[in-house]
């Protein structure tokens, strides 16, 4: 009998597993799934109205039954919800398994979505996987309506050359012509272990320059609101906590709301 | 391929003289070679063991992934522990049924992250070193070529255990498991 235990669990494994060389691999199928998202948000924005909202999540790391709730969340509201940003760490590790997990569930989305890169998604060769599975440019932006949002990697610790890229930050909003301009990035920009005061004053007084209204980031796993220079300031959370940020626009302004999924 | 090349010289070059006096079995210090073909330790791994009385038997591996496969050059140092569970015989062969666990090492990716690694010590944790849980098969023939075998392995490793367990209502760890097939030379 048990010999027979043995033997439809090794055919299960058999039918379900794959040769895998080692999980440590970076050479990953392209997927491109920002320009994907891009190219969605750009395809509905005329059947939205000025008045719009964007669900952000965060850091969901190896908390996928969390995740699965707030993508079904997502979901049921698909007519509210314009779009999903997530503020990087969808892996722990940045191994492809882990990109793979959380991909699962994303791909279950029902509106268009897009992912800054995190720390922990830099790990490893996850900067390879990154590229591949989302986008070959860490730094990138996108306008909705009257709001630009820009998306760049701030995670200093794992990458070289001067991060964050100012100036393309710079560029950007020099170049923006929009009511509101949100930043969003992984790192909270005011983390003083991770940069010097005269980093965290540059990029203040970028944001205070050109009337950033918002700044959002993950990393830490505790929601949190504030201000960063002239700009208000989010810090999503983990969907650990059972909460996710929905961010309503209008002409008017910017209000987010903290909520249940 | 010029490290695959030294590290299986060197390799060969430690472990061959260690399983000659083929008529000292008692004091020989392997008992096997074998050839791996994935199994999350290569593309291509070999590796020697050693049986400890009929139930367990240690295994040191040598892998190496090529770039060209891995999207990186990968090498990795591993130790199988197999636990014989039963054997049985069909059509003419012999079929040993195992479980065990790998642990393997990968070199030079100790946690660093590829385009940069200015973080402060143990930020993050050891991540170059994994498990593999595995069941295996091996079969051979019940009369000639007794000394070779062939085995199909199939595991899970202990990011998609861990994730399992934390999130078993969403997550089904078959979709992750991971396949290896080898062979193997028994010096007796």
């Amino acid at each position: 009998m048990s010999k027979w235990i043995y033997f439809i669990f090794i055919c299960c494994f058999f039918a379900c597993g794959k040769f895998v060389h080692s999980p440590y691999a970076s050479k990953v199928s392209s997927k491109k799934l920002n320009s994907k998202g891009l190219k969605k948000i750009a395809a509905i924005e005329a059947s939205h109205s000025d008045n719009f909202k964007v669900a952000v999540i965060s850091d969901t790391h190896d908390y996928y039954s969390d995740l699965d709730k707030q993508v079904k969340y997502i979901n049921d509201r698909k007519n509210e919800i314009a779009f999903v940003l997530h503020t990087g760490d969808s892996t722990n590790l940045g191994l492809q398994v882990e990109f793979d997990m959380f991909l699962e569930f994303i791909d279950k989305l029902k509106v268009p979505f897009v992912m800054v890169i995190g720390n922990h998604d830099m790990l490893t060769n996850g900067v390879d996987i990154y590229k591949k599975y989302f986008s070959s440019k860490l730094n990138f932006s996108f306008s909705f309506k009257q709001t630009k949002f820009i998306l760049f990697n701030n995670n200093n610790w794992e990458s070289t050359g001067e991060i964050p890229n100012l100036n393309f930050v710079e560029k950007e909003l020099q170049a923006s012509s929009a009511t509101h301009n949100i930043l969003l990035a992984h790192v909270q920009p005011d983390d003083d272990h991770r940069y010097s005061q005269r980093e965290i004053d540059d990029m203040k007084a970028l944001v205070d320059a050109h009337g950033v209204k918002l700044f959002i980031n993950g990393h830490n796993h505790n929601y949190g609101a504030g201000t960063f220079g002239s700009a208000k300031r989010i810090t999503v959370g983990s969907p650990v906590k059972g909460k996710i940020v929905i961010l309503s626009i209008t002409n008017a302004g910017i209000t987010s709301e903290h909520l249940d999924f | 391929m010029n490290i695959l090349i030294f590290n299986l010289l060197v390799f060969l070059f430690i472990t061959l003289p260690l399983t000659s006096h083929a008529n000292e079995a008692q004091y020989r210090f392997a008992d096997h070679v074998k050839f791996q073909y994935a199994g999350e330790i290569g593309t291509i791994a070999t590796g020697i063991g050693k049986n400890f009385g009929s139930f367990y038997s240690l295994d040191f591996f040598y892998g190496y992934v090529p770039e060209a496969i891995g999207g990186t050059e990968i090498e990795t140092f591993s130790l199988k522990n197999d636990f014989k569970l039963f054997n049985s015989n069909f059509f003419k062969t012999s079929q040993d049924y195992y479980f065990g666990v790998n642990i393997y090492h990968v070199t030079s990716l100790r946690y660093q992250t590829s385009r940069g690694r200015s973080f402060p010590d143990e930020y993050y944790r050891l991540g170059s070193v994994r498990a593999l849980f595995y069941l295996g098969i091996d079969i051979r023939s019940n009369k000639k070529y007794r000394n070779h075998s062939g085995f199909f392995e199939a595991g899970i490793n202990d990011i998609v255990l861990t994730n399992y367990i934390n999130n078993s209502d969403v997550i089904n760890p078959l979709d992750y498991a991971s396949l290896a097939l080898g062979y193997k030379f028994d010096f007796n």
